[in-house]
């Protein structure tokens, strides 16, 4: 009996196999060998990819849990393929709506040019919880700032990739896409010659290129830094696992001072000139000069030196106004707007309880809905309306008409499905995809992503922080969607990979200076 | 008038303080009501001065890292101010209240309309709203005009009973307090009658009178509203007066976070103690004089 035997797609898109239970065409080598294992072979593989992931310490921290708050991240086996033409398009997609973004963060923080022309009300704009007012007409290097955007994908009933949200502050994850790759050609290797897998290892690469072109012009071999919260951040796992990867400084905000407008890192031979941080602590807590002075995490000083034009930062200040769930409802208009060109990617249809005839909806509909406060993120502060008790719809419909601008409710998206290895069989659970857009001199986006499952039954949280786990994304070459696809992409795994490993999990990497490109 | 403004802060530390960074908002605003015609400021211990334009007014900001016991901060300025007649051009007969319902104002003045950290909506403004709606006249100029007043006198001037991180829900349960509290309570209530309005952080002129004029020792606080035709007007609910041409503008914003004059961070002693010494003289009295 195969693997895949008895499997239910149960009305849902299902990535693996199409509505008659054939498998579609790009997962047919792998579907193959799936049908010619045994159970007990394939649960030996995921012991083995278990044992990988524990070993190496590839962990996230789950907030407010007593038991112990760094947890090892669940990674299902079965890869979420995507063909080579369906990729063309969300990459297509991507690259547009980022640059729209990027745009639109130009524009709000000098002219509001798309205010004054009545495309979005200025009081979203200007009353947007992370709309630093601070931070009005200052310049930025090359006028970006975006730099890293992961943006969330899903797929409805029929299989339309839709846009769910954006992150322009700290997007995380990149580094269980990294992981996911390298443990799923340890435990695979076979399926890697079988199937024409587009590599995703060059990300590190492409980030490092981006970071040293922010650099102030002046500044040729460009010191690059990494600023972490510290080791109690959910994602300092990954933090350590990029610099280590980029060959920079891993620093917190004690590690950095500055002087005269000039940021400086301490070393055992004294202060350095730092010219770029890919810093992944929040605005808020960056500066207690500009933002919160009680914050600990950032370094004083610092915002005003970016704003001289004298270090540059990844990404730049004030994004998370593009975050804001109200203003993603713009971003089709955004685009409409700046690009004269229709979007490619079309977001999922969106109700503002701002809008007093939205609000009237949200409150008679609660029960079919998805409510998301405007400014959350990690799948708190929101309720799915179907899933539900009426006491919990009525009480969030109080929450939402005390404050309706920070509300905003979508329909329940039937997230389309992927199958996963449950309890001895393949069951399928819903996903989503967050593919890393760069953006630098140009759009890049690696061909890959994380795909975030909701790995309990019917559940439609894929967050880390609620109980998801991830897949590794498999971005097909063009024409590797054929049957018997070439076996000469990626015969192993890659030494960059392994060497790597035995560095792996360390509190800081040494100071290297320069860094390599 | 033409004032000359000295402004000195000085703070002082019972242990060194080895790394400090600062940013102050001490530059006299340029606009229709003032021009500034001079600027100086002075650090000890000495530091390079670094400036920048922000929404509101001028930013300078500077680090020390030598050792340090003491910090001033002296700022000096020459001011031309314009409003002589703070009345001139204000209607107090028709109803005029349609401008501030219009979308294009709604939304070119959004950031001056909306509830902050410490201007938040309360109940209790509505109420205050009401009470000065019975008193005043059809206009939007009589409205503030008479709230001003209403405040003054609801309101007791106490230095002392607050503090800069005082709660607007404090103050009305305990109405006592300083300019700061008096601007975030008239902001508030202007605000949720749609009417933008913004603090005001800057210096009053006490003149030669008798009159006892709040707010002169250090620096001081009121608000301005916008007023139909699209013209700012300050109104200071401190001293329940119209804002004239004794008054000198250093920063405008939301609420007091954005126009704090002088703030920072330091490596030190946990305690510091702060003394500032506002003095504004009338330049041209003082040229005769001499």
């Amino acid at each position: 009996m195969g693997l895949c035997d008895d499997y239910q797609t149960e009305g849902f898109y299902d990535e693996m196999f199409a509505a008659d239970g054939t498998p579609r065409p790009h997962y047919e080598p792998l579907y193959r060998t799936l049908q010619g294992m045994r159970v007990e072979e394939f649960q030996a593989r995921c012991e083995l990819a278990e044992l990988t992931l524990i070993h190496q310490g590839i962990t996230f921290t789950v907030y407010g849990d007593e038991r112990g708050i760094e947890k090892p991240f669940p990674l299902d086996l079965i890869p979420r393929i995507v063909p080579a033409h369906e990729w063309e398009h969300i990459e297509r997609g991507l690259t547009q709506r980022v640059r729209a973004l990027n745009l639109f963060l130009q524009d709000v923080y000098h002219d509001q040019k798309i205010c004054r022309d009545g495309v979005i009300p200025r009081e979203l704009v200007v009353n947007a919880a992370h709309y630093r007012r601070e931070f009005q007409g200052a310049r930025v290097p090359h006028d970006i700032y975006v730099h890293i955007c992961g943006t969330d994908l899903v797929r409805d009933r029929d299989g339309t990739y839709r846009v769910l949200e954006d992150n322009c502050r700290t997007p995380s994850g990149v580094s269980y896409m990294l992981e996911s790759r390298l443990i799923l050609m340890r435990v695979f290797p076979t399926l890697f010659r079988q199937n024409a897998v587009r590599p995703i290892d060059h990300y590190t690469t492409l980030l490092l290129e981006n970071l040293r072109e922010l650099a102030p012009p002046d500044r040729h071999d460009p010191t690059v830094a990494l600023l972490t919260p510290g080791v109690y951040n959910s994602a300092y796992f990954e933090h350590s696992f990029l610099a280590q990867q980029m060959g920079i400084e891993l620093v917190e905000g004690r590690d950095l001072f500055v002087n005269e407008n000039m940021v400086y890192m301490k070393t055992t031979r004294g202060p350095q000139r730092v010219d770029v941080l890919y810093r992944r602590v929040d605005d808020d807590f960056l500066d207690p000069v500009t933002f919160r002075p009680d914050s600990a995490l950032g370094v004083p000083g610092l915002v005003n030196a970016y704003r001289a034009g004298n270090i540059g930062l990844a990404n730049g200040i004030g994004t998370g106004v593009a975050d804001d769930k109200v203003i993603y409802a713009y971003v089709p208009k955004m685009i409409e707007y700046y690009l004269a060109e229709s979007p490619v990617l079309p977001n999922v249809e969106t109700y503002l309880a701002w809008r007093p005839d939205d609000l009237k909806y949200i409150v008679e509909h609660i029960d079919q809905m998805v409510v998301k406060a405007a400014n959350e993120s990690g799948g708190y502060g929101m309720l799915i309306g179907p899933q539900a008790s009426r006491a919990e719809c009525r009480e969030f419909a109080e929450k939402i008409k005390a404050d309706p601008r920070n509300y905003i409710a979508q329909p329940l998206v039937a997230l389309s499905r992927c199958p996963c290895f449950v309890d001895g069989r393949l069951e399928g659970r819903h996903v989503d995809l967050r593919p890393y857009v760069l953006c630098g001199k140009e759009i890049r986006v690696v061909p890959g992503g994380l795909t975030r499952v909701a790995l309990r039954r019917g559940s439609y949280v894929v967050n880390s922080s609620q109980g998801g786990g991830s897949k590794d994304t498999w971005v097909l070459r063009n024409g590797g969607e054929e049957e018997g696809a070439s076996a000469m992409q990626q015969a192993m795994p890659r030494a960059g990979g392994a060497m790597s490993q035995s560095q792996r999990g360390r509190a800081s990497s040494p100071r290297t200076g320069g860094a390599p490109c | 008038m033409l004032l000359r403004v000295h402004h000195k802060t000085t703070y002082r530390y019972s242990a060194p303080v080895t790394e400090s960074h600062n940013e102050v908002r001490l530059h006299p605003l340029t606009d229709e009501d003032q021009t500034r015609l001079e600027f100086q400021l002075t650090l000890s211990p000495p530091a390079r001065v670094f400036s920048y334009e922000q929404p509101g007014g001028i930013v300078s900001h500077f680090n020390i890292h030598v050792p340090h016991t003491e910090l001033v901060i002296l700022a000096e300025s020459l001011v031309q101010t314009y409003r002589h007649d703070p009345f001139e051009r204000l209607n107090w007969v028709e109803d005029d209240w349609g401008f501030y319902a219009r979308e294009d104002i709604r939304q070119r003045y959004a950031e001056y309309l909306a509830p902050t950290r410490a201007v938040p909506f309360h109940p209790e403004l509505e109420r205050i709203a009401q009470l000065t709606r019975r008193q005043a006249g059809v206009s939007a100029a009589s409205f503030l005009y008479t709230l001003t007043r209403l405040l003054h006198r609801l309101l007791e001037y106490k230095p002392g009973a607050t503090h800069v991180h005082t709660t607007l829900e404090q103050f009305l349960e305990n109405p006592r307090g300083v300019c700061q509290d008096f601007a975030h309570l008239m902001l508030a209530v202007c605000r949720r009658e749609g009417i933008p309005a913004r603090y005001v952080c800057g210096y009053l002129y006490g003149g030669y009178e008798t009159l006892e004029i709040r707010g002169q020792q250090a620096s001081h606080a009121w608000i301005e509203c916008l007023m139909p035709g699209e013209r700012w007007c300050g109104f200071d609910p401190t001293n329940s007066l119209l804002v004239n041409d004794y008054y000198v503008k250093a920063f405008v914003g939301r609420d007091y976070s954005d126009v704090t004059p002088t703030r920072g961070v330091y490596r030190g002693p946990a305690h510091h103690e702060l003394t500032v010494e506002v003095d504004v003289k009338d330049a041209e009295r003082e040229a005769d004089r001499r």
